[in-house]
């Protein structure tokens, strides 16, 4: 075996979110990897299956590869982040929705059987106590919403941000390459 | 009718599934993540052969509660095997555990101690090695008098005294940075193998890598190249189907696993085989972190990218990871043979030659002087002659030196090594000791886990002090959760001392070398007790200029892709603290 060892192409297979399917496929373009197949999932709507391609060959591959895995961590904390805003809202609210419902009912089982005027005041003290808390389970949880909204806002702008600087770097170095082998090609 | 109806309700339901959102936030998911089967294997059998250690010490108990007297006598047992323990040549965190070990349990501390002692359920492998050792000693003659700084000749003479293996020039080296270029330039080498090629590492997957690997191997050996694979067997479990076992065997490559795991307690299965060699016709080595698997290329998705490093030698140096590998194979296949058709001389000669065209015969010849069997060689080998003076004058020049290359790299001095348990020596740790107490201006180092012993951790604490430039760079994705805690616990606690402490974003680390503005340490031997311990490894100690500066430029181009530790909130509490003082217990067993 003289001649040079001849590689096949790299593969990639992703499973993506339809409604991102654009975008990625143009981001992996930057990465060097063409796209070969794209269809639909069969269970879940929301999903497109995408298989790409590359030259094994390919310069600066190392770093178009952590290029690469930084973009897809990026963009899927992108993912996560919108149900992580809501996340801790939800659970908190409803912690104390149910303490407050817990209160009601115990405040409201006091003044039913109560005989006596204190028995049934402090019934509707804590009554009034639960309603205090489904203000706080509303107003604590639009508070925690409104603070991750803008803590993990930030944190995916600045993502954001990333995915474009990794992107463009990513580019930069296929758009080197193409320009190399048209130079070749000459 | 009916099947109209039944495809309706077909169509009916694909529609609802269609309609089906997925769960997840994830965007994009990659689908070449594979794991369980591989891991379940290994599962089963730990869980086995636990299952046995337990049945053995419940009946021990049972013998305790019959003979209420026979409790003293194992309490009396226990205090003695703490004797003995203490006695030992463990290091002295691993007799610090099995000391609380054989204390708690005391009723079963003893047995369980003695039934996991290599010394006792060990020693036939260990009377293999040394058989071999003795067998193959002094073919390597290396170079006898090459001018050589201080610190590498150190490191050489006692690499020389504890393994045997010895330093040499007239090699040319270059680094690879990754995984993906490493393997590259080994395909195309390997494609151009005429006499044999040697392949010995921990895991061997099947896979794209290895797919690239299979077509290159299967055209050599049909063309008459020796083509030879050692794998470890728990380093491969689950990744390597027989049905392509079969298929390597078949096509003409010879395909040994190392230590095969069985369901049963054996202290030497414990012990695995953690080295990264290959070997082209005797002219060409590569070892590093890599290993025969698609993650270590990133083709494979496992801890985001994976980082690793190799390196090529040519030249004189090759002849060492040759015997390495010779011996092993030795060793596995319990079948000795003449090694001297695979080595070379000093200055490219073989010790014994052999054409391309005649090694179908000597491969032939040897087998028929192949003893086969546990027991000891009775082949008086060409080398071993050649060691003594009587063997005839070599043929022919087979290497190409660097004098005809250039020679940039003609002024290092290779030490390739070995270490395991055919020593008695723990080689790894020795060596990192030894490099790094001769550091004066930096000292960087690039490993997956850092689980060292206190030899090391004091070592690099006070070279920080000093004000040596100390840094460890650390995986910022871990591979084994455990593990990770206690490395970052370790590294955590040398940055009080002025050790600067990175972990790489986004990326697995499993390359393991070390940097100093002396020399460089390339090879699989981790910063952890196993390594230093436990496992087979191997590495390449050399002060070449070249493999320093491309180790040197790695290092450069991975900080920027890292967070220092110092810079990071590190999380506290309670429980955190708990878990990594019960894992610390355990380290030397991880």
């Amino acid at each position: 075996m003289d001649e040079k060892v001849v590689f096949d192409d790299d593969k990639l297979a992703v499973a993506v979110k339809s409604e991102q399917a654009d975008k990625i496929r143009a981001a992996y373009r930057a990465f060097g990897w063409r796209l070969e197949n794209q269809y639909e999932d069969v269970r879940f709507g929301d999903i497109v299956h995408m298989d790409f391609a590359r030259p094994h060959k390919t310069e600066g591959k190392d770093r178009l590869q952590l290029l690469q895995v930084r973009f897809e961590v990026a963009l899927n904390f992108l993912g996560r982040a919108s149900r992580l805003i809501v996340a801790r809202a939800v659970i908190i609210g409803i912690l104390l929705a149910l303490i407050a419902a817990a209160l009601t009912v115990y405040g409201a089982v006091v003044v039913a059987f109560s005989t006596t005027s204190v028995f049934i005041a402090s019934g509707f003290a804590i009554i009034s106590a639960g309603i205090i808390f489904f203000v706080l389970a509303v107003t604590t949880a639009g508070k925690v919403h409104a603070t991750d909204k803008q803590r993990y806002g930030a944190v995916a702008s600045v993502l954001r941000e990333n995915i474009e600087a990794l992107l463009r770097e990513a580019r930069d170095i296929t758009e080197h390459n193409s320009d190399v082998e048209a130079e070749d090609a000459h | 009718m009916r099947i109209e109806n039944r495809t309706l309700k077909r169509q009916h339901l694909s529609h609802l599934k269609r309609a089906q959102k997925s769960y997840g936030g994830d965007i994009v998911r990659i689908k070449t993540e594979r794991k369980g089967m591989g891991k379940l294997k290994g599962m089963v059998i730990l869980f086995i052969a636990l299952l046995q250690l337990c049945l053995l010490a419940y009946l021990h108990t049972m013998v305790a509660v019959a003979f209420h007297s026979y409790l003293i006598f194992s309490v009396v047992l226990d205090i003695i095997t703490c004797f003995y323990i203490l006695g030992t040549s463990k290091n002295g965190r691993s007799k610090a555990v099995w000391i609380m070990i054989v204390l708690v349990l005391f009723p079963v501390g003893f047995l369980i101690y003695f039934v996991s002692d290599e010394n006792i359920f060990f020693r036939a492998s260990r009377k293999r090695y040394a058989d071999i050792l003795a067998s193959s000693a002094g073919m390597l003659t290396g170079c006898s008098s090459c001018g050589m700084r201080d610190s590498t000749a150190r490191a050489a003479s006692y690499i020389r005294t504890a393994t045997g293996f010895v330093p040499y020039k007239n090699t040319r080296a270059e680094y690879f940075p990754s995984g993906a270029s490493a393997f590259d330039d080994m395909l195309e080498k390997c494609a151009s193998a005429e006499k044999f090629i040697f392949i010995e590492y921990f895991i061997v997957a099947e896979g794209r890598l290895f797919d690239r690997f299979f077509k290159v191997l299967s055209e050599r050996a049909a063309a008459g190249v020796d083509v030879r694979i050692i794998y470890d067997d728990m380093g491969s479990s689950g990744r390597l189907a027989h049905k392509l076992k079969k298929q390597v065997r078949a096509a003409g490559i010879q395909l040994y696993a190392f230590n095969k795991l069985v369901p049963l307690y054996k202290i030497g299965m414990n012990y695995r085989d953690h080295r990264k060699i290959t070997v082209i016709d005797g002219r060409i080595a590569y070892t590093g972190g890599i290993n025969i698997a698609d993650e270590y290329v990133n083709e494979k998705r496992l801890y985001g990218y994976w980082k690793d490093n190799g390196v090529r030698l040519e030249g004189d140096a090759v002849q060492g990871f040759t015997l390495m590998f010779l011996r092993q194979w030795e060793f596995v296949t319990k079948k000795s043979f003449d090694y001297s058709p695979f080595l070379y001389a000093e200055g490219g000669k073989l010790l014994s030659p052999v054409s391309s065209g005649d090694m179908c015969g000597a491969i032939e010849k040897i087998a028929e002087n192949v003893q086969v069997g546990a027991g000891k060689t009775t082949v008086v080998t060409e080398a071993k002659r050649a060691a003594d003076g009587e063997l005839a004058e070599p043929a022919e020049s087979a290497v190409p030196l660097a004098e005809e290359q250039g020679g940039r790299g003609r002024g290092g001095v290779f030490i390739p090594y070995a270490a395991g348990l055919e020593y008695r020596d723990p080689v790894v740790r020795d060596i990192y000791a030894g490099v790094i107490s001769q550091a004066n201006k930096r000292l960087w180092i690039m490993t997956p886990y850092f689980v060292p012993d206190d030899t090391i951790t004091n070592l690099l604490a006070c070279k920080a002090l000093s004000g040596v430039d100390v840094r460890i760079v650390l995986p910022g994705v871990p591979d084994k959760g455990f593990v990770y805690l206690i490395s970052l616990d370790n590294a955590d606690k040398l940055t009080k001392s002025g050790v600067k402490v990175y972990t790489m974003s986004d990326a697995f680390v499993h390359t393991k070398s070390v940097l100093t503005e002396k020399c460089a340490v390339i090879g699989s031997a981790n910063f952890d007790l196993r390594s230093f311990f436990q496992q087979y490894e191997n590495a390449l100690y050399t002060d070449d200029k070249t493999v320093m500066d491309g180790l040197c430029d790695d290092f450069e181009n991975t900080f920027p892709e890292c967070v220092q530790r110092m810079y990071i909130k590190r999380r506290s509490g309670f429980f955190r603290s708990l878990v990594t003082a019960v894992l610390q217990i355990f380290a030397p067993m991880m």
